[in-house]
């Protein structure tokens, strides 16, 4: 210590209120103290491109030529401000709805291994019904057209469009209940067992005839290659056709050749009766239906109400629970809607581009060659817009163990609209319109399947999600999180083309990197 | 010796200062908010070196980012241009009121900082994966991503602000 320094400390120690004010915590006031982290929001928010020039190039197509993207127009502004050309100003989560970004553990992250802390990036999260991304998705999807736009004012239309897909599922149960009632559903089971043994040996039946099919095949070809191009008067036929001479021709390969041809004939026979008997094996009839019908009943039955358990099942789980479970959401926003209730207002976003490429002519000549022509740079322009985009209860999760940086991430956006266009002079009757977007991303499970991005000794980028194995493929099922995407209403080129649904996609297995191109 | 000097006329002014200087009650402190902040104006530029003959004309900054167990580096490689603002404010504010009732409820101070129209000139950075953190040498690998460039002006507007999540 300077002996400057020394002198203000001094000074300092000499202040009585500030030494007074100091406490030590002890360990049980340090143990409460949690990995407090930093909360952020923003109002008044817009961003503007503006006069600025911006342009992404260094990217380029597999034949190593450059591709270029200029960026015309960027913004970032509140919602109804008309795809950017007025300034009105977002909010961006509110004091006790805030970004936030903090070091988490056990219940605030409830998939990581044990022990282990994440970095965690949050956005605003809501539980109010408008507000969480995920009940007010699911409400638009049913809804299908956007609210508040003309001939979109009822917000009990999506109770009436899952009401009527709910009915259609129940009427679709009532029917297989009915149709099995007296006979039960566990009988049902068991007839079905009895009579797939059958199936299943003319299974394998076909299977060998198939299999018979493609060896004597394989057969007549090895000696077509080898049969003469004249047996005495008779030319070569075609292949799969005889030599005139049947088995009386006077070379041996020619003979050998016709044989095998009727081999082929017998076994494609052969193979049409066991197919035969498979269709019969099919139809077999029990309580007045085919096996065939019995089991899409059964299946369809399984998919609506789970597995029969009983002779007269009951329907808790499946489909229809799940579409009963969401009919609750709905009608919760449906009706949080109709008693004046307003969500918070979300971002408008839009980029538009020019793509600059080589593109290459290509031409026909006389001889129906086809020639490469001189190679251009074109130019392609691109815009993307959305209304009322929110990102609300979206997290990603970042921590290292031994092999390297992890993560899983929880993408939650809603948009009213996304707006795709290819010209630069139209109007959305010649653009690709989305209504009521909602994406439900994600990836990684902390424990299961974790995101890894790691850059490889070559400066390679890579970013991977482990397989499913056969240890952990139970939990992997059941626990590793579905994504989803739906879409209200679908608008090509001013033809409706309605609503659009993805459920349930699970990346299995992932494994992404860059490459140097050229190679 | 002249910090001892300082240093001893500081002590001896301790004395008669704190007879002025009173110390704060902790109530007292909590109905301080901040008053004026700062405001900031600045031009950062970033030149290239031209001693670095990877990049035409020489290369810029270099940010380096291994993740962890990695054998390779994320980097934002040459980096250079202007950047400038003017007028960003900082300041310390008490949120009580507006936003639908969360401000009332939240009734705490945060850190605000008033965002402001910016000014790129020339500024660009490659997005890049590579083996090295250091640029350039011998076995020096590297693959670029894609290059971002803007000029001009852009314009901001906003307030964004910062406080201790619980």
């Amino acid at each position: 210590m300077t002996r400057h320094a020394r002198c203000i400390a001094l000074a300092l120690l000499a202040l009585p209120g500030l030494a007074a004010a100091m406490e030590a915590l002890d360990d049980q006031a340090l143990g409460e103290i949690s990995g407090a982290g930093v909360g952020f929001f923003l109002d008044n928010f817009y961003y503007d491109q503006g006069s600025a020039s911006a342009q992404v190039s260094g990217i380029k197509d597999s034949q190593g030529n450059a591709l270029t993207i200029d960026f015309e127009r960027a913004y970032i502004k509140g919602e109804g401000s008309q795809r950017g050309a007025l300034d009105s100003e977002a909010q961006l989560g509110t004091p006790l709805h805030p970004f936030t970004l903090k070091v988490v553990s056990g219940a605030a992250a409830p998939t990581l291994p044990s022990g282990t802390q994440a970095l965690q990036l949050k956005t605003p999260t809501w539980s109010d019904p408008l507000n969480d991304t995920h009940q007010y998705g699911l409400w638009s999807y049913y809804q299908g057209c956007l609210y508040g736009e003309s001939g979109c004012t009822a917000p009990a239309q999506a109770q009436t469009a899952i009401d009527s897909e709910l009915g259609g599922l129940e009427a679709s149960r009532d029917t297989i209940l009915a149709r099995y009632q007296s006979v039960g559903f566990l009988t049902l089971k068991s007839g079905i067992d009895q009579d797939m043994q059958l199936v299943n040996q003319r299974r394998a039946q076909v299977a060998t005839e198939t299999s018979d099919v493609q060896g004597a095949y394989g057969t007549m070809e090895t000696r077509y290659a080898a049969a003469p191009a004249w047996d005495g008067f008779y030319r070569k036929p075609a292949f799969g056709e005889k030599y005139g001479c049947g088995s009386l021709c006077l070379t041996s390969a020619a003979r050998a050749y016709n044989s095998s041809v009727n081999s082929y004939q017998t076994q494609l026979d052969e193979l049409a009766a066991a197919q035969k008997a498979l269709g019969e094996a099919w139809s077999v009839e029990r309580h007045g239906y085919s096996l065939n019908q019995r089991a899409t009943d059964f299946d369809e039955f399984s998919a609506l109400c789970g597995a029969p358990t009983a002779e007269s099942p009951t329907c808790v789980v499946g489909r229809i629970q799940k579409t009963k479970d969401n009919r609750t959401s709905v009608v919760l926003v449906a009706t949080t809607l109709q008693n004046g209730g307003t969500r918070f207002k979300g971002l408008d976003i839009g980029v538009e581009a020019t793509f600059s490429l080589p593109s290459t002519a290509y031409s026909m000549d006389g001889n129906g060659t086809i020639i490469k022509g001189a190679t251009t740079t074109r130019s392609d322009f691109f815009s993307i817009n959305l209304e009322g985009f929110t990102l609300n209860g979206a997290y990603l999760n970042l921590w290292g163990d031994s092999t390297g940086l992890q993560g899983e991430a929880s993408l939650q956006m809603y948009a009213d609209k996304l707006i795709i266009g290819g010209c630069r002079v139209c109007t959305d009757a010649n653009r690709a319109v989305a209504k009521n977007l909602y994406f439900d991303i994600n990836l990684g499970q902390a424990s299961l399947q974790p995101l890894n991005l790691s850059v490889l000794a070559g400066g390679e980028l890579r970013l991977s999600l482990p397989s499913v194995t056969w240890d952990n493929h139970q939990a992997f099922y059941q626990q590793v999180p579905k994504s989803n995407i739906s879409i209200g209403n679908l608008n090509l080129g001013g033809v409706d083309l309605g609503s659009q649904v993805v459920r349930g996609m699970r990346v299995d297995y992932l494994d992404l990197r860059t490459v140097n191109l050229p190679r | 010796m002249r910090s001892k000097y300082l240093g001893l006329a500081l002590l001896f002014t301790v004395g008669s200062a704190l007879a002025e200087l009173r110390p704060l009650a902790e109530d007292e402190l909590q109905e301080i908010s901040g008053q004026a902040g700062l405001s900031i104006s600045a031009s950062l530029n970033f030149a290239a070196n031209p001693a670095q003959t990877r990049c035409p004309g020489g290369c810029g900054m270099r940010v380096a980012i291994q993740p962890a167990n990695s054998a390779g580096f994320i980097v934002l490689d040459n980096i250079q241009g202007t950047f400038s603002f003017e007028g960003l404010s900082f300041d310390i504010v008490t949120i009580d009121s507006g936003y639908d009732g969360d401000g009332a409820a939240f009734n705490a101070s945060a850190m605000r900082l008033g965002l402001t129209d910016a000014s790129f000139s020339n500024a660009r950075f490659t997005l890049a994966g590579s083996n090295s953190a250091a640029s350039g040498g011998a076995g020096f690998q590297q693959t670029d991503l894609l290059t971002y460039r803007v000029n001009g002006d852009v314009r901001m507007n906003g307030n964004l602000y910062l406080f201790a999540a619980p």
